[in-house]
């Protein structure tokens, strides 16, 4: 597997897509400190550098799927998958150094993102004011949640041998999971109870009672729901962004980890390549 | 006889339909094998199985005399060099940078061989061009120095000639015959353009509805084609009528033109045509062609 992983990095550093990504990401990061620069100076609101290091992380999703459906899509478009099977190297190999390259790959752009954003930020707004183990937490978080959008997107571009539509499946996924990270982050937040505010004869507002929110989830539907939102990539990514850290995040990316890559590699073991 | 490649009642199906049905084949060393066969026969299946780019849904095949249910065949592929239906080739690379590319995937220690690679099959001047701006022969003998980057001992090559002008046909045809002749490469080839394949194999499998229907040696080939002298008249119905009456064995292939099979005497089927108020406007020795082999073989009513 080291030929196929030397050969795949050696492909890497010559894709331009990659360049691309990190030039984008790193221009993203780029951006949002300086909007937050320029709200600090003019709305002399507090924004320190933790607020804008992981600010962008969602947006990670996006790029991981249009390079590695394009990247690994072009091992189909391009034929060349067939010179590494040819040769006598096994599926198993094939597989896991794609996702060895793809995880590699989309790891060096969010570093390279995170370390602008971290010197722009430093520069900008100083240094952290929470402890540096918490920050470390998100770094992992983010590491496991990165290495697991990966295992999800090689899965697709691996088993849909056609690159425009491994393409097309991986942005809508990450448009739906975009979306039902919204959804399921909006029920969340809903307050249990809400301030009911009244008017009185002379119209100046009143206080009433505390009344139940009709849109908060509770029991068992608020379990399966933060569990979802938990598990999926984008609920991780936001909670990186938002400093929400619980033991069991990077567990739940391994298990995606591990549910996609055991049936795309079953899968692709099987798989008819023309 | 050593053979490289044996398949044994090999069969591959795609939802009920068997593009490969019990098929067997021999491939001796040091051949130049021409798979013959109608589009859907089957060839590009079999290429496919063999290069081990897909599993076959029965039978087995023996590479290097290791069978492909042995986890060994993959080491036995390290051996084996194939462009498979379109070159496989990174597009945004150069042809340079292809091989090097491929020269990573096989672990070759160094890029020495590149330069003679790219010599080998006419591409030393093609400097940094991008493929995808290469036109198709020069993209199909990329492929080829892709597939020789490994110094196979067999060559899988699926209609090698297709796209090619008919100066890139006879260059690669050259080729394939330098590398048969100097490199003591086994050549697998499929071709639908069986005057070029004449040319080139020494060897021919004739496939019919994922059936091996013949296997043959050029050698056997050649004596078993017909030869045969071919007549042009200009009154074939009165000619036909001297046919039968001289008891010659003959097939009319045109309006004016008749093979004669039987040995004959030229003078006297002339002075005997020409007693019937029938010219004789041509006439010349032919031997039958692969083509019309292939014909007799498959278009027969056994395989109808």
């Amino acid at each position: 597997m080291s030929k196929l992983l030397n050969a795949g990095f050696v492909r890497l550093w010559k894709n331009k897509l990659f360049y691309f990504e990190i030039l984008i990401f790193c221009a993203l990061a780029a951006i949002a400190c300086f909007t937050q620069f320029r709200e600090v100076r003019d709305y002399n609101v507090t924004i320190t550098l933790e607020h804008s290091l992981f600010n962008c992380t969602p947006f990670i999703l996006f790029f991981a799927a249009a390079f590695i459906a394009l990247f690994t899509g072009s091992e189909y478009s391009d034929g060349t998958i067939r010179n590494k099977l040819i040769v006598g190297h096994t599926r198993f190999d094939v597989y896991l150094t794609e996702f060895i390259v793809n995880s590699a790959a989309i790891l060096i752009v969010y570093t390279a993102h995170l370390l602008l954003a971290f010197m722009l930020g430093l520069t900008m707004f100083g240094f952290f004011t929470i402890p540096v183990s918490v920050v470390l937490l998100q770094l992992l978080n983010a590491l496991f949640m990165i290495i697991a959008l990966s295992a999800l997107f090689t899965m697709l571009a691996l088993l849909i041998s056609s690159k425009s539509t491994s393409t097309a499946i991986c942005l809508i996924l990450v448009f739906s999971l975009f979306f039902a990270g919204m959804v399921l982050n909006s029920r969340l937040s809903e307050p249990e109870m809400y301030q009911a505010y009244m008017l009185s004869e002379n119209g100046v507002p009143v206080m009433g009672e505390l009344t139940q929110n009709p849109l908060y989830i509770s029991g068992v539907k608020r379990q399966v729901y933060q569990f979802l939102f938990d598990f999926i990539p984008i609920g991780q990514a936001i909670h990186v962004s938002d400093y929400t850290f619980e033991w069991y995040y990077p567990l739940y990316s391994l298990v995606l980890i591990a549910i996609t890559t055991a049936p795309g590699l079953w899968l692709f073991r099987r798989k008819d390549i023309k | 006889m050593e053979y490289i490649l044996s398949a044994s009642a090999l069969t591959k199906s795609y939802r009920g339909f068997r593009a490969l049905d019990d098929f067997n084949m021999h491939i001796p060393k040091g051949a130049i094998y021409g798979i013959v066969g109608k589009n859907g026969a089957g060839k590009t299946t079999l290429i496919r199985l063999i290069c081990g780019l897909q599993e076959p849904s029965g039978g087995e095949y023996t590479l290097y005399g290791v069978k492909n249910s042995n986890g060994k065949i993959c080491r036995a592929r390290r051996r084996v060099g194939a462009v498979v239906e379109t070159p496989s080739i990174y597009m945004e690379m150069n042809a340079s940078d292809n091989l090097r590319e491929q020269y990573h995937v096989l672990g070759m220690p160094s890029f020495e061989g590149i330069p003679e690679l790219l010599q080998l099959v006419g591409l030393s001047d093609v400097g940094r061009k991008k493929v995808k701006h290469f036109s198709l022969g020069m993209k199909q003998r990329l492929g080829i120095a892709i597939a020789l980057a490994g110094d196979p001992d067999f060559l899988i090559l699926d209609e090698p000639a297709n796209g090619l002008d008919p100066q890139g046909i006879v260059e690669i045809r050259e080729l394939i015959l330098k590398l048969n002749r100097e490199r003591q490469i086994t050549v697998l080839i499929s071709s639908h353009i069986l005057d070029e394949l004449s040319r080139l194999a020494t060897h021919y499998g004739f496939i019919d509805r994922g059936h091996m229907v013949k296997e043959i040696s050029a050698a056997e080939l050649e004596q078993a084609s017909r030869k045969c002298v071919r007549v042009t008249v200009t009154n074939p119905q009165s000619a036909l009528p001297v046919f039968d009456g001289m008891a010659l064995e003959y097939s009319a292939v045109s309006e004016n033109e008749i093979d004669i099979f039987s040995a004959v005497n030229i003078s006297e089927l002339v002075l005997a045509l020409s007693q019937a108020s029938c010219q004789v406007q041509s006439i010349h020795e032919r031997e039958e062609s692969l083509e019309s082999y292939f014909i007799d073989l498959i278009g027969g009513g056994a395989h109808e």
